[in-house]
């Protein structure tokens, strides 16, 4: 049911920013406080309660910088580049190409896999679809036994890190099998291994 | 100031078009007619006849032709509120006497763009009213020659009130911070929406009863008026659009009255949260209006509140409130200039 999603039990549109989620959160809450004038007459206090509930276990997800993406890719929202205020994050993603941004919703709801390759790849791009996907660069770190620093690098288009470019071009392999992409593909059009 | 390159959406997707254009256009498109606020509440004494009253008075001081009708039959006293004496010619003498202009019975106080047609009278209560006199009102109120029209409605939410808010452009509904009157409220808008769906399948009918009555909760989930309609759509594509479509064609506003507490002014839009959620209904809030001692002041001095104390705070209230009427007739006003045309 539409009126189940996270975004409309805080009243807010998907594209809202974090600060705008904190204060949603805020007046709901308030909203649906015991003696709230609004509510009186529609509700009883256990359903008063259960939107309560419902009010903070959105909070819980939609404050959250990871598990949010991972819920809007679940249930088909726009994804985080193209919120009201990329201003209000504390950790800001980068900016993405127009590509990739479209693959990821174009895709929606369903896990993504297989996830066409954009014409031109770079640190930022791959970053921005691990984090679609709510993979941690740890885990990653952790599947691979590849240690953090190069990865990195890898989305640092940082090239000059690796001792020699057959170690970045396996490892960026490896990276970009673990977030579900034709490895062979990125190896092809990671512009930092192409433009020096 | 360029106005005529101005134009801004307004809800449902509206665009909004500058008055002066506006004006351009209704000349030559439709025939001038009066635009009709209708003010209810549910709940007696909260202050209608207060702010039918006073909003009139700021929208005449704006240089709009204002005529308020007191349909507050049985219990009318508009024109306390506007310090004009008890008027000899009233609503029920227009009924009675078949009376066709009914412009020649409006009464006129201090202020000459804000004219009354009183419902004073000991003779009829607006319950009571038989379906042609109510139709023959609606029919005479479209012909006065006047900018802006605002009903005061009664309290309760007998078939007339409700229908003379439903034959409104506009409606408008005044709560204070108190239970009672939001409970009330909120009864009221139960009322005209069952009353606006009184053509679904008798079936249909009774669970929209049964959601706006009931609202049990089962399996832990809150009922709403909303949820239910979800489920229609899965169940009825059919009767959920109608449902949808009548929703749609609400134009309400809200106004709080007699605020007192800061956290007051935050009611409208919680309650107007609450009219999205639970009835999948928007409705504006149009401001509110401070608790001031200085209304019983003005009644004492037979003078309309805002012509009393045009420095007070709630003045200034309502003269934004009344550029919002305008601007929100102005805009409707544009959309059926456009479904005409
Ligand atoms: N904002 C206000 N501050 C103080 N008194 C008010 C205010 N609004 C209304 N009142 C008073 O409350 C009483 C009821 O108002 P009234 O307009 O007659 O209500 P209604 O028309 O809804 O029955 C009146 O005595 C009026 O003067
Ligand atoms: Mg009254």
């Amino acid at each position: 049911m539409k009126s189940k999603h996270y975004y409309a039990i805080l009243n807010i549109e998907p594209q809202a920013s974090s600060l705008e989620v904190l204060h949603a959160y805020r007046d709901m809450k308030q909203l649906y406080q015991p003696d709230s004038l609004a509510v009186y007459s529609l509700y009883e206090d256990d359903e008063v309660a259960i939107l309560l509930a419902q009010v903070e276990e959105a909070y819980l997800v939609l404050s959250d910088a990871d598990k949010r993406p991972l819920y809007d890719i679940e249930h088909g929202f726009v994804s985080s580049p193209q919120r009201n205020d990329e201003a209000d994050y504390m950790v800001q993603p980068p900016p993405v190409r127009e590509e990739s941004v479209k693959i990821i919703r174009h895709h929606g709801a369903k896990p993504l896999r297989n996830i066409d390759v954009p014409d031109v790849v770079n640190g930022a791009v791959l970053k921005n679809i691990r984090e679609m996907q709510g993979i941690g660069l740890s885990d990653i770190a952790y599947n691979t036994k590849i240690s953090m620093e190069y990865l990195q690098a890898i989305e640092a288009n940082d090239v000059a890190h690796f001792p020699a470019a057959v170690y970045m071009k396996s490892y960026l392999k490896q990276y970009a099998e673990s977030i579900g992409m034709n490895s062979q593909l990125v190896l092809d059009r990671y512009e930092a291994l192409h433009s020096s | 100031m360029n106005v005529t390159s101005k134009a801004w959406v307004l809800r449902g997707g509206l665009v909004r078009v500058p008055l002066i254009q506006l004006e351009q256009r209704t000349s030559s498109a439709v025939e001038r007619r009066p635009y009709i606020w209708a003010v209810a509440s549910g709940k007696g004494g909260v202050g209608k006849s207060f702010v039918a009253s006073n909003l009139g008075m700021a929208l005449a001081k704006q240089g709009k032709k204002v005529v308020l009708v007191d349909l507050d039959l049985g219990s009318a006293n508009l024109h306390t509120c506007l310090g004009i004496p008890s008027p000899k010619t009233t609503l029920s003498h227009i009924i009675e006497k078949n009376v066709s202009n009914m412009n020649d019975f409006i009464v006129y106080g201090h202020e000459p763009n804000l004219g009354l047609i009183s419902g004073a009278s000991d003779s009829l209560h607006v319950a009571n009213l038989l379906h042609y006199q109510k139709l023959k009102i609606m029919r005479n109120l479209a012909r006065i020659d006047a900018d802006y029209i605002i009903l005061d409605l009664g309290a309760g939410t007998n078939f007339n009130t409700l229908d003379f808010f439903l034959f409104a452009d506009q409606g408008l509904l005044v709560v204070i911070p108190e239970p009672t009157s939001i409970e009330n409220g909120y009864r009221f808008f139960k009322s005209i929406l069952t009353r606006q769906l009184k053509d679904l399948p008798a079936k249909t009918k009774k669970l929209i009863n049964q959601v706006l009555t009931e609202h049990k909760n089962e399996k832990g989930v809150a009922r709403s008026f909303a949820g239910f309609l979800e489920d229609m759509e899965d169940l009825h594509p059919a009767h959920a659009h109608g449902i949808h479509k009548v929703l749609s064609r609400f134009k309400l506003n809200l106004i709080v009255n007699q605020v007192i507490e800061p956290s007051d002014t935050k009611l409208g839009a919680a309650l107007s949260v609450m009219f999205r959620k639970y009835f999948d209904t928007p409705i504006y809030v149009l401001g509110y209006l401070y608790h001031d001692s200085h209304v019983l002041h003005a009644l004492r001095q037979k003078q309309a509140y805002y012509a009393a104390f045009p420095q007070s705070r709630n003045a200034t209230c309502l003269e934004r409130m009344a550029l919002e009427m305008v601007e929100q007739s102005a805009s409707d006003l544009v959309d059926t200039v456009r479904l005409e045309s």
